[in-house]
């Protein structure tokens, strides 16, 4: 046989016994994993009924017993973080009496400095769960500062969620802004976390961002705030050159039910994006008792983009009034809008089907 | 008159041409198994990427959260009747917050609107219709009450691509995701499937999620309670080959950034980039592949930066046929959608200016998928009967097998360990045991008879054959382990 065929032959036959090797290491894998799954699961199911008691408050943190193996802890960390999910808080604080209990905590506090990521980014979700503890919260804090992304946005996370840990917010957003780690609406979810504790501090930050994307963040997490007082500086980005600043400005401005703007807010309803002109559109069906605002509904229901439309005729036909009556009057020459002002009708009505 | 045939095969010119031509098909054979074997290489970190992206964005944080996006679901559907309503009841049981459900009757000469109709209380409602894009006209539209989510458009006939874009046209969330009307979705699924929105919400212009067999398994009201791979062989192959030919190759064209398909059965994309594009493409029967290349072909004239990628987590489950008559007008179809595809966006071959995709992916399609088929099929006839006539020698008859069969079987197997190993689809060692016997045993004629549906397919694409070819569907529910 020719030496170049003889290689083909024994690398085609050597590939096939390494796949077959491999397809027996899988199955002997998957006998491992099967007995660790059934083992986790006789782990949580024994210590459900063990923690039950404790978290309804009948029987004290102190009689659970330690935990002595990595494992062991790692199945019961896994049936605590499901309790607190599932529960959404409502055992919150005996959880975190649990946790500190079994070693939950000190077990966080080494994982952060884990040589790999995922591990850090484990012990950052698990300090989030965690009572108050300075330790704790310099250790996310440090961990604001990791070389990679994702253990930044976690720490951040945790710390969004421990309110009392008292960490200012500009150094959570410096954190973020490198790699890209603003871009997640993680970091949306995170940034709103802190916004009822940190509404002065929003309004600082947002007078200095320079990207549009914080810009966004910072606008969204005012609005989840609900802080009046701070419209004005709201108002200040409604002419921003990015279109998703001036839509979450107005989006931020709805939120607040702020009317003293509306004439900012109609200069914005020839803006060339239509997403700025769909956020004036909600805008100005939120302020419906404004005489102006159902204007600008009337104006927009004849907008080039259908969703625009499509939303201030659905305005318009809740809020009635003389804007309706002229466009329910005006609509014939127009096919479109006048499906529009037919389906408004039909879905402002309550005894017929709402779609 | 011609020489006597045992002259001019000992004839010089046509040994030679022989040799070299059984050396061309040797060659291509081994650099395509060695490139599919590369992309299992090129899968791995993808999978533990995916891993990981999971663990952080957890479910119950994306349930929980304002930042999961809405999405309406699109649901094209034609003479469907006999899985329809298990589908819609499938999909309305979707762990997600807040999506919306638009199922489009395409003129189905079946029962399928009436069946909808029945089983959900439906009644006629006004809807407005924009015609952003092109699509037969809107007959009625149906709602109720009791599932404010659930919308049915009835419209006359189109074809698939012709229903998805009335769907898209009719709309309402900012991110739309196609899903087959014969296809069952995992609860899970959508959720899961989102993520890459969620992390990159700017960029990411499209999501593919995994396509499973569900013959084998045990479904019940819409639901997989019980995964298991299908008994019947020509079932068990396809399950394989979903996990190499798919969901591998997926994971590794998302790894180097050139993704040009996201199946039809489950994909979710930006909106306002679809109607953009002009929606589906008509005329063409690879609408899902075409929508991709077109959108990777806009993103890059306009200079968008952009990423489309295949999540492995989220499982939308389908209906295999389990006749040959039937998978081979699935499998002809597939190949004149690809060589539809490529042949409309031919200049985007070897042009830098389209990144990978025009320089690694779509050349990757006509050399592998169109040119290597029909040299394997050649290969197959011609290699042994060469060697019978006593022109090909027999090292070379067992090295071209040992590449045809040994390293497809290793490329079988090497795919389908790595998707169960990450993924942990089956649970059950006998069914891994069995997954394995199907990855080994579908090379001995399943991929040889997929190669003659190709060039099948391609000789169709050239002959301008158009439409879909009947689909006859069992449902789910009569399976053997059908529950």
């Amino acid at each position: 046989m020719k030496p170049a065929l003889l290689i083909l032959l024994v690398i085609s036959l050597a590939l096939l016994g390494i796949a077959v090797v491999l397809w027996m290491f899988l199955l002997l894998h998957r006998m491992v994993d099967n007995c660790r799954t059934t083992w986790r699961k006789h782990i949580a199911d024994e210590w459900l009924e063990r923690l039950l008691p404790v978290l309804e408050n009948l029987e004290p943190v102190a009689g659970l017993p330690q935990i002595q193996s990595h494992a062991k802890l790692e199945a019961v960390l896994a049936l605590v973080g499901d309790l607190n999910e599932r529960f959404r808080g409502q055992y919150r604080e005996r959880l975190k009496e649990v946790l500190v209990h079994i070693g939950g905590e000190d077990y966080g506090l080494k994982l952060v400095h884990h040589r790999h990521a995922k591990a850090r980014v484990h012990g950052c979700a698990l300090l989030g769960w965690t009572g108050l503890n300075p330790n704790v919260d310099f250790a996310l804090e440090h961990c604001l500062r990791d070389a990679d992304g994702q253990v930044r946005v976690e720490a951040a996370y945790s710390l969004s969620i421990r309110q009392e840990c008292g960490v200012a917010l500009h150094a959570v957003l410096e954190s973020l802004r490198e790699g890209g780690c603003l871009e997640s609406e993680r970091v949306r979810d995170i940034v709103r976390k802190f916004a009822p504790t940190h509404v002065r501090e929003l309004a600082g930050l947002l007078a200095q961002a320079d990207s549009a994307r914080e810009k966004v963040l910072l606008l969204d997490a005012i609005s989840v705030a609900a802080d009046l007082a701070q419209s004005g500086v709201v108002a200040a980005q409604l002419t921003h050159p990015a279109p998703s600043v001036r839509a979450a400005a107005v989006r931020t401005l709805e939120k607040l039910a702020d009317p003293a703007h509306m004439e900012q807010v109609a200069a914005l309803t020839t803006d060339t994006d239509p997403k700025v002109r769909l956020a004036v559109a909600e805008y100005a069906f939120s302020m419906g008792r404004n005489a102006g605002a159902r204007y600008l509904l009337w104006q927009l229901a004849q907008d080039v983009n259908f969703d625009v439309q499509r939303v201030a005729t659905r305005g318009l036909a809740t809020l009635k009034g003389d804007f309706w009556e002229r466009l329910r009057e005006g609509c014939h020459q127009d096919a479109l809008l006048e499906s529009l002002v037919e389906e408004a009708l039909e879905a402002a009505s309550p005894t017929l089907v709402r779609s | 008159m011609t020489s006597p045939p045992v002259e001019w095969t000992q004839s010089l010119w046509f040994t030679e041409g022989v040799w070299l031509t059984s050396m061309i098909i040797l060659i291509i054979q081994c650099s395509q198994n060695s490139i599919y074997l590369f992309n299992i290489f090129l899968a791995l970190p993808e999978f533990i990427h995916a891993r990981a992206r999971a663990s952080r964005l957890s479910e119950w944080w994306m349930i929980t959260s304002e930042a999961t996006p809405p999405v309406s679901i699109l649901v094209p559907a034609y003479n469907e009747e006999a899985t329809i309503v298990e589908s819609v009841r499938s999909m309305l049981t979707l762990r997600y917050p807040e999506y919306e459900m638009i199922i489009v009757n395409d003129g189905s000469k079946d029962q399928t609107l009436e069946r909808l109709i029945a089983a959900f209380n439906l009644r006629p409602v006004k809807r407005a219709i924009p015609h952003r894009l092109s699509y037969q006209q809107v007959l009625g539209v149906y709602a109720c009450h009791d599932l404010p989510n659930l919308v049915v458009v009835d419209k006359s006939n189109g074809g698939k691509a012709d229903a998805l874009n009335a769907a898209s046209d009719m709309a309402s969330h900012p991110y739309v995701c196609s899903v087959d009307a014969d296809s069952l979705l995992d609860s899970d699924a959508l959720i899961r499937a989102v993520r890459p929105f969620i992390d990159h919400p700017e960029t990411t212009l499209a999501v593919g999620g995994t396509i499973r067999v569900a013959n084998g398994c045990t479904v019940l009201a819409g639901q997989v309670l019980e995964v298991r791979p299908p008994r019947h062989w020509l079932e068990l192959f396809q399950a394989v080959e979903y996990l190499r030919a798919f969901l591998l190759t997926r994971m590794a064209w998302t790894r180097s950034d050139s993704v040009t398909i996201i199946s039809g059965a489950f994909g979710i994309f930006r909106r306002d980039t679809l109607l953009e594009l002009g929606g589906y493409a008509h005329g063409t029967v690879g609408e899902d592949m075409e929508l991709v290349v077109r959108m990777q072909r806009w993103a890059a004239e306009k200079g968008v930066n952009h990423s489309v990628c295949h999540v492995p987590d989220p499982v939308c489950w389908t209906e295999a046929p389990s006749s040959l008559k039937v998978l081979s007008r699935q499998r002809t179809r597939w190949q004149r959608g690809l060589c539809e595809t490529l042949w409309r966006h031919r200049n985007m071959l070897f042009r830098p200016r389209f990144g990978r995709v025009g320089m690694l992916a779509l050349p990757s399609f006509v050399i592998f998928d169109i040119i290597s088929p029909l040299l394997e099929l050649l290969g197959l006839v011609l290699v042994p009967l060469c060697y019978l006539a006593g022109i090909l020698s027999l090292d070379f008859f067992l090295a071209y097998f040992a590449v045809v069969f040994s390293f497809g079987m290793c490329l079988s197997l090497s795919a389908m360990i790595l998707a169960e190993y990450t993924l942990e689809h089956e649970r059950k060692v006998r069914d891994l045991i069995w997954l394995g016997v199907g990855a080994i045993v579908e090379n001995l004629g399943y991929r040889q008879l997929n190669t003659w549906w190709r060039v099948k397919g391609i000789w169709q694409f050239l002959r301008n054959k158009k439409g879909w070819g009947e689909m006859t569907r069992r449902g789910f529910n009569e399976r053997p382990h059908g529950g």
